[in-house]
Order: structure tokens, then sequence, then C-alpha cells
């Protein structure tokens, strides 16, 4: 039996058809002429006359007129065969670093190979309100959405959890915390291939550099970086922590990332930093010249706002800087906000989830606001606790734009067994049924069918007009 | 229709007398009363001789008798010509005549009601002329008491060719006050023109009667949906249905009782005739009066 995937718009075509069968049972014709002198005391109405008759006029028309309609309706309301189907359903959720290719995805599960009918929800999470790699973030959302699916779709028995992000990090609180959620199977899918990116940082937009060798800043950093107590990390780095730490940070994890840093552009990848003050509402300068075409201009400013951003009137406290799933807590101080964050992509988000780093691309390059302008707690972004910081920032442009479903494999498979519906699902909610889904293999009927609209359109037209002329 | 086919209403209608409303003016001897005195045999009163009385008005005897000087008065009887205005536009063939049907059109009931009125007025030796709007042009038959006069009246209605929409004002208007007017028409052409003449007339001093012919058809209109059109005025179009009749109805009966009103209010006298009544009975009615 056929069935549809708009019902209601074949409902209107049938709809269409009775209410055009019904006015062919109308007779609309000028009634026989009677003489009357006194016709002009008559109430003016229209002249001609409509009346009931048995049997419908013109059946020829009639019919091409309800088979036009018919075939219309159903080239539209997406008609297809129903099987039978079980009431398993795969859930997959992608962060923004995943392409919508739904067909691939599908692919990449084996579910275009199967016989049997899968139902597959696709979730694709906003880069605004999840982090890219965060799988953590992933999970609540799976979470959400699995009861909004069993609550809406009392048929649906069990859910099979894919989650698909370019980079994933398991070890996190937040991960663990919401694994337990989820009472079944979570498989998880990444990139097979993760960019090997060695940042060239610019620590000054003057191309003024460290003081000393990139090698010297290094070790001075990690003997800060080993030193058991604040005062003597101060002590060790110096010079370097009376001149800026941000730029020995940078430096710092450059190193860690296996980078170098340079005085001068010298490859096209480069990061430079920009520690100008920029006041709120100051013109953007030029990108720096040796800011080559595909790098990235770091405009963290020592003090004030960054370009584009808002000063708040109050500094607001919040306890830490949330990125790529871990936070690096401070205090810290909110001094601005971005005038506008819905054109911005964020990197770094305060604890509170307001924004507190972005990337705006520039031609073929990037530039990346931060506002953490405390510099008391300046000696933190040199712990691992500001990696994940360091990493984001110190990431090509380009590194976070979409990757393709294939392109990604299997990173692991935590958990065992389909999760429940009924784990989601509230008490009083309707005891599962059968559903019917749709076979692939009806996706010729709806230009036939249009096409066939289309004759019939022709027909009725030639119909009318031989009507017209007899 | 044959004249002779007016004989039953002819003979229905012998003896009838149809006077004058009002005191006829100076004319030829005849039947109706004359607004003159004069020196018929019909003695009125004595009047005192004033100086000036023409001396053969004298009564002798009197004079004689008692030394005082009387003159004889008497009324003088007038004929009274009788004129006949029949409308013949398209609307008067209404209804058509159908082996269906056996009612007879507004035509041939103004036919039947003309006939008879001037077989009366003809019987007290008025002159009857006749004028007809026919779709072939106006007929005139002019006035005339001689004997035949209403053979030859019925023979040229015979002739008239109902049609067109030609208006009866401008024939009422070659017609002498002095006369008595007869207008038999439906009433659906130049009415207010008509009513207007009428007027004018009446202060004249003349006699106007408006017999105004209604068809049964038109006071109880068929069953059915119909696509009504005047045949007047082809481009009316009006539909018929049960729904409408409440309506035209009540329309078409203001628009009669109106007419009457008008009519009357000008001195003149009218009658409704439906064309299922007798004609003879309808002549009665006419010339008893009950038009006024």
């Amino acid at each position: 039996m056929i069935a549809f995937g708009l019902p209601w718009v074949f409902g209107v075509a049938v709809a269409a058809a009775l209410t055009i069968t019904a006015l062919h049972l109308l007779s609309v014709r000028r009634p026989p002429e009677l003489l009357l002198p006194t016709a002009r005391f008559l109430p003016e109405r229209d002249v001609r006359a409509v009346s009931r008759t048995k049997r419908p006029s013109d059946v020829r028309l009639l019919l091409v007129r309800v088979a036009l309609l018919l075939a219309a309706g159903l080239a539209i309301a997406e008609p297809y065969w129903p099987t039978r189907a079980t009431g398993d359903v795969v859930l997959v959720v992608a962060d923004a670093t995943v392409r919508r290719d739904t067909a691939a995805l599908e692919r990449l599960l084996g579910l275009a190979q199967t016989t049997r009918p899968t139902r597959v929800v696709y979730v694709f999470a906003d880069s605004q309100r999840v982090e890219a790699g965060d799988v953590a973030a992933l999970l609540p959302l799976a979470v959400r959405s699995a009861a909004q699916l069993v609550q809406h779709d009392a048929t649906i028995d069990s859910l099979d959890l894919h989650l698909f992000a370019r980079e994933a990090a398991h070890d996190t609180a937040a991960y663990g915390a919401w694994r337990a959620v989820w009472p079944g199977r979570v498989t998880t899918h990444v990139a097979a291939v993760v960019s090997d990116h060695r940042p060239v940082v610019i620590v000054d937009q003057r191309g003024v550099g460290l003081t000393g060798s990139a090698a010297d800043q290094r070790e001075t950093a990690g003997d800060a970086l080993r030193s058991e107590t604040r005062d003597a990390r101060r002590d060790a780095l110096g010079d370097a922590s009376r001149d800026d730490i941000v730029r020995v940070a940078l430096a710092w994890h450059a190193a860690r990332l296996g980078g170098e840093t340079r005085d001068s552009a010298a490859r096209p990848d480069t990061v430079v930093l920009d520690r100008r003050d920029v006041s709120e509402g100051t013109p953007a300068d030029a990108r720096d010249e040796r800011a080559v075409e595909r790098g990235v201009r770091l405009l963290w400013p020592a003090s004030g706002v960054p370009q584009g951003w808002a000063a708040r009137r109050e500094p607001d406290s919040v306890s830490a800087i949330a990125v790529g799933g871990r936070a690096l807590r401070g205090p810290w101080a909110v001094m601005s906000l971005p005038a506008d964050p819905v054109s911005l992509r964020p990197l770094a988000w305060w604890s509170d989830g307001r924004v507190a780093a972005t990337e705006r691309r520039v031609g073929g390059g990037c530039d990346r606001q931060v506002a953490l302008v405390d510099a008391s707690a300046g000696d933190v972004l040199l712990s691992s606790s500001a990696d994940a910081l360091f990493d984001r920032l110190l990431s090509p442009c380009a590194a976070e734009t979409t990757v393709a479903a294939a392109a990604l494999v299997v990173r692991g498979v935590d958990g065992t067994g389909r999760a429940s519906a009924q784990h989601f699902r509230r008490p009083a909610s309707d005891a599962p049924r059968r559903v019917m889904t749709r076979t692939p293999d009806t996706s010729w009927a709806t230009p036939v069918l249009l096409f066939l609209a289309t004759v019939l359109l022709f027909v009725e037209w030639r119909v009318r007009r031989e009507r017209v002329v007899t | 229709v044959s004249s002779r086919a007016y004989g039953p209403l002819l003979d229905a209608l012998r003896g009838v007398r149809w006077p004058a409303r009002r005191a006829v003016g100076a004319a030829l001897p005849g039947a109706h009363r004359s607004r003159q005195r004069g020196t018929s045999g019909e003695f009125t009163e004595y009047r005192l001789y004033r100086q000036g009385d023409d001396p053969r008005q004298l009564d002798w005897k009197l004079l004689a008798r008692s030394d005082r000087a009387f003159v004889r008065l008497t009324d003088d009887r007038a004929v009274l010509p009788t004129w006949f205005v029949v409308d013949a536009s398209s609307s008067m063939a209404y209804p058509a005549t159908t082996e269906a049907s056996a009612s007879l059109s507004k035509w041939r009931i103004a036919c039947a009601v003309t006939v008879g009125l001037a077989a009366v007025a003809h019987a007290s030796s008025d002159p009857v002329g006749l004028l007809a709007n026919g779709a072939d042009g106006p007929q005139r038959l002019s006035a005339r008491s001689r004997r035949g006069a209403v053979g030859e009246l019925a023979r040229v209605l015979d002739l008239v060719t109902v049609g067109g929409d030609q208006p009866l004002a401008p024939l009422v208007s070659r017609i002498p006050v002095m006369s008595r007017l007869v207008i038999v028409t439906d009433l659906l052409g130049d009415a207010s023109d008509l009513v207007r003449m009428a007027a004018q007339r009446a202060a004249a001093g003349g006699i106007v009667e408006c017999v105004h012919i209604v068809a049964r058809e038109e006071l109880e209109l068929p069953d059915g949906t119909h696509l009504a059109r005047d045949p007047d005025a082809p481009a009316m179009q009006r539909s018929m249905d049960r729904r409408v009749i409440d309506a035209y109805r009540e329309r078409f009966a203001a628009f009669r009782a109106e007419a009457a009103r008008q009519w009357r209010a000008t001195g003149a006298g009218y009658i409704e005739v439906t064309t299922d009544e007798p004609v003879a009975r309808l002549v009665r009615q006419i010339v008893s009066g009950a038009s006024r």
C-alpha cells in the first residue's frame, strides 16, 4: 500500500478533485428566455442560473481534471511504498567541524548497504553553542535530543549514539559526568589525520622578538614552570616576565607545539602577536604587512579592549576560562565583550558562558581577539592548564573548517548495547508501536507523476478549448 | 381578427350609454349635456326677461296671462367627439397567444375594449376616431359619426402591426382638446409624458380616460427559472425565479398604485383592466364611471 511523506498534500489534492466533481454536478447556464414587458420590476440579479444535475457535465473534461489534480498531488506528496521497520534509531550528533553530508555519514555508518530499514536522526551542533572538539558538550545534546525523540515518537525502541567531531578529548571530567547519563553505547568518530601544524610565532607586530634567543626563552620559561612557587617562577622568568608575560607564554607554548619564534615573517602560516592598546571605537589598522596572507594576527591588547569589542562599565569577575574541554582557572576580570558575537567564531569562553576570545576571517588569514587583560594571572598562562587555550590560539586559521565524513574514523566505542528508549521516556507515554518507513527506491515516482500532470494539463487545455470552440 | 368577431360584444353592449362626465362645449346637437343654454325643446326653467334677450325666447302665453315677461331657458345637448389612442408597442403583444395558452394578449383586449367603447359612443351619435402607434407607424382614423364608423375603426385596428416602441404622447397632441380622449395602454412606455399631457387637456376642459391594460401573466409570473427580457428594451434582462417573485409583485403593485394616483390627480379617469376579464363587463365599468 502506498504511503506519503506529505499526506496532507495528497489530501488537499483529493479535496480539490472532489470540489471539481461537485462543480461539474452544478450546471451554470442561462435559463430559458421569457419575454416579460414588466421585467423592469424584477430585482437585478445575476442572469446566470445554477442548478444541480444528477449526471456530471462534460465527463471527459471532469476525468482529465481529476486525474491532473491527483497526479500533481501524488507527485508533491512524496509517495513511497512502506515496509515494516524496527523501532531502532541511530542518533548522529556532530559538532560544527563535521560537514553536513547525511548521505556520506550514512555510508560511513554502513546504513546504506543494510536491507533492514533504519531510521537515522541527525543533530548538528552549532559552533556558537558547542565548541569544536568538545565531545563532552555533544553528550548532553544527545541526551536532550533522545528525550525529545522518544517523547514525540512512541515507536522508538532503542537508540545507538554516534558522535562526530574533527578531534575529540575524552579525558575531561565533563565527559565522564555526561557519559554516565547515556545508558548505552557511544561511538566516537574523529578525523583520521590531524594536522601536524607547527606554529611560527612573531611575537611583536613591530618585529621585536623576545629578549634573547628563542631557545633561551624556552629554557627560561621551562625553569619557571618547573619552579615550585610563584615567586620562584617570577625570579626564573626575570626580564621576560617584566617585559610581557603573554609574549613569553606564547613563545613557550609555540615551543611546546614544536614550533619556533622569530622576529620577522618568513613563512606564510605565521602568528603575529599584536599587543597594542586599542581603545574602543578605534578603526582597525591595515593588516600588518608582515602578517602574510594565510597567517594569524593575534590581537591581545595589554590593556583596553580588542578591536570590535565593547568595554563593560564595571569589570565582572569570573573564575575560569573554558576552552577545548579544559578550564584555565583565574580569577579573571571580564573587561569587555564582543559587540557582534554572532558574526565571530568563538575560540574561548568565560566560565559563565560569555565569549572570551573570538576569530574573524580577514582575507586568507584571520584576526583573533583575546579579551584577557588581567596581568596578575600571567604566570597561569605558563601552566599546563593553558595548553588548550594556546593550542587554539596558535592553530592555523583554516584548521577548524569542516571535515568530510570520508576522512573520519572510529576513535573508540565506549560501552556496549543500544540505549533503551524507555530510559528517556516518561512513564505516561504510549507503548511502542510498529512504524512504517520508506524504501529508498521511490525517487522515480515524483518526476514521472509531475510529467504525467504536465501532460494532463495540456490535455485539459485542449479539451477545454474544443469545448469553447464547439 | 375580423370586425365581425366583435359581434357578440356589440350585441352585449346594445343600449348602453356613455354620458360625458361633465358638460361639454358647444357642438352639434347630440346626447351630452352642453354648457350652452339654447333653444332646444327640453325646457329647463324661466327667467325674467332682460334687455338684450332674444325676443323669440319670450313665453308669450305666460306674458299674456301674467303680464310679466319671462324667457324660456333650455339646456343644449351636444355631441362629444371621442378619440381612442391605442398603444400598439411590442409590450402590448404580451402574452403571446398560443394553443397552450387560451388567454388573449393585451393588444386583443385593448382592441376589444376600444371597439366596445366606440360602439357605445357611436350609439349616442358621437363621432369616434382612432390613433394607434404600431410598428408600421401611426394609424389614424378621423372622428366620424356616420353609419359604419365602428366597423371602420375595427378594421383599422386589425391593420395595425403590434411592435416597436413608438411613444403615445405625440399622438395625443394631435387630438382636439374639446373631445373625449380614451388612452388604452399598458403604461410601460412614455407614461410620464402621457400623464403630463392628460393634465394639460383636463385643465383645458378636455375629458381624458385612461384604460390601463394589465396581463394576468404579469400579475402571476410563471413557475420556474427564466431569463426575463423586456420586449420594449431588449437590453434589459433580469433573472426570474421564485425567490424574486415577492419583490416583483411588490414593485409592480407600487407602480400601478402610483399610476392610478397620478392619473386621477390630473382629473382624468383611470381604470385598470386585466386580460382575463370579460370585455363587455369592462366596457360597462368604464362607461358607468368606475374610473373616477
